[in-house]
């Protein structure tokens, strides 16, 4: 049997071809397969959105505006910042619609949740 | 002397070969930076449907008449700003409760309704005016807004037993009708429905969930613990320390005999007889529980705890030595603000939800 010398160094190059493809392949699967997300950041901001809607939806937590007027709040944390909106929903006196947004810079990454809170009447609460 | 390049035709195939494994690789990388960003916004937005459906549930609580047709389907855009705010909501009678479906996106929901308040004035105690007093004897106690004859309370002393409970508070108290508070038309016309037509004649019971049964005489048996709508033309018997779970009931249009230590988690309406000479008849047995509406439109023996709201036509109590009219002996009717209640007196109030059926 005879091999060309051609024959062996295109065999080489679309080996070496190949092999690189695949490593890039498993470098990047792996890098987005597990991700660069920061599950720290994203766990704590998907819990204090979850917290703030239950606390408003539990009359822990309201609202402290002139009523009927919209309500816009920020607050910085470690992980990034949560803003809270708050409006009167569709003329309802006693429904709100209140939308709470998280956003992570380092992934840039956005958590939001949008719910009808009934307007607490007595019951102690915290101010916002 | 130009020079000549010479290719072989076998790099051909050779660098097809490296061009498809790259775009491949290309692709790969593109499907996976879709999948991470797909799965965020898909995680985002089923938490989001969820949200739609507990959204729908408090309008629906706070506002009724947004659904205002049984079996039928409404859509709604719940947020005029949040494009995936779409849900289906529609409702259906389930005993005199309402059954209320949800859906939105891949996500629904089924709840059980029932009402905020007993009626639109929202007593805990009512009994009509027709001049005697309420007699309290023994541990009586009466706690929460409440509806009286026109003589008040009275604290007596009947077969040698004082009062000993809690004085009334009269500053809840409101001067009743002459007559209980009467059913919502439509429910009454509901809750006859069910007695329609051949039914079982006697049913004796000692499970089922979510269930309703008819009969002319229905028997809980001692000790039974189960979740039940119960409608009968002539007699319901619950037995000693059986337990109906929340949100049961019990419809009937004769009488009602809970005994010793039973409970009953949601209602006992037994509503005016159609013979004035023949009245209907609620008998509750020591240390029974009815937690939510108890509703009787005739003679009414409450010898344990009303958590919730009693309308009562006739209170009577039967000592064994003598029967007396407008005694509570040893009777706690208190208000709780934790129980839904029946579609009875008024359908058109707010709703509250009494138990989720099928979760999120």
């Amino acid at each position: 049997m005879r091999f060309r010398a051609e024959t062996i160094i295109q065999t080489l190059v679309a080996m070496l071809v190949f092999l690189t493809a695949l490593m890039l392949t498993f470098g990047l699967f792996s890098r987005f397969s597990i991700s660069d997300d920061d599950p720290y950041a994203i766990a704590a901001a998907e819990e204090h959105v979850r917290n703030i809607v239950c606390d408003f939806k539990s009359g822990k937590s309201r609202i402290d505006s002139e009523p009927g007027r919209d309500f816009t709040r920020t607050m910085e944390y470690e992980w990034g910042t949560i803003t809270l909106t708050a409006a009167m929903y569709q003329g309802y006196s006693d429904l709100m619609q209140l939308t709470v947004s998280a956003k992570i810079p380092s992934i840039h990454k956005e958590i939001w949740r949008t719910a009808l809170v009934e307007i607490a009447q007595d019951e102690s609460f915290e101010v916002w | 002397m130009p020079s000549r390049i010479h290719i072989p035709a076998s790099t051909l195939p050779a660098a097809m070969v490296a061009s498809l494994l790259l775009l491949l690789t290309g692709v790969g990388v593109l499907m996976l930076w879709e999948m991470d960003f797909s799965s965020f916004a898909r995680l985002n937005r089923n938490a989001q449907d969820e949200e739609n459906i507990r959204s729908a549930l408090t309008l629906y609580e706070s506002h009724p008449e947004i659904l205002p047709d049984y079996d039928e389907k409404v859509e709604l855009q719940l947020f005029d700003d949040v494009e995936q705010s779409k849900i289906i909501i529609a409702k259906s009678m389930f005993g005199l409760y309402e059954k209320l479906s949800i859906s939105s996106g891949s996500r629904s929901a089924s709840f059980v309704m029932g009402l905020r308040e007993p009626s639109d004035n929202a007593f805990t105690f009512y009994t009509p005016n027709r001049g005697s007093a309420v007699n309290l004897i023994g541990k009586s106690i009466v706690k929460g807004r409440m509806a009286l004859p026109k003589n008040g309370v009275s604290y007596n002393i009947v077969d040698g037993e004082h009062f000993s409970g809690e004085k009334v508070n009269l500053k809840n108290a409101r001067l009743a009708q002459q007559s209980i508070t009467p059913p919502d038309a439509d429910m009454n016309a509901i809750a006859n429905a069910f007695m329609d037509g051949g039914i079982t004649e006697r049913a004796e019971i000692e499970e089922g969930a979510d269930t309703i049964i008819v009969a002319d005489v229905i028997e809980v048996k001692p000790g039974a613990r189960l979740n039940a709508q119960l409608f009968a033309r002539d007699s319901v018997i619950i037995g000693s320390n059986a337990v109906l779970e929340y949100p049961s009931g019990v419809y009937c249009r004769n009488v009602v005999l809970l005994e010793d230590g039973c409970e009953v988690n949601g209602y006992v309406i037994i509503p005016k007889a159609d013979d004035e000479n023949n009245p209907v008849f609620f008998r509750q047995g020591n240390d029974s529980v009815v937690r939510g509406l108890l509703y009787a439109d005739g003679n009414a023996m409450i010898c344990g705890k009303i958590s919730g709201a009693a309308y009562i036509s006739q209170l009577v109590y039967d000592s064994g030595r003598g029967r007396y009219s407008n005694i509570l002996f040893n009777a706690r009717i208190v208000e709780n603000r934790n129980v839904a209640y029946p579609l009875w007196l008024s359908a058109d109030r707010h709703r509250k939800k009494l138990k989720t059926m099928n979760a999120i």
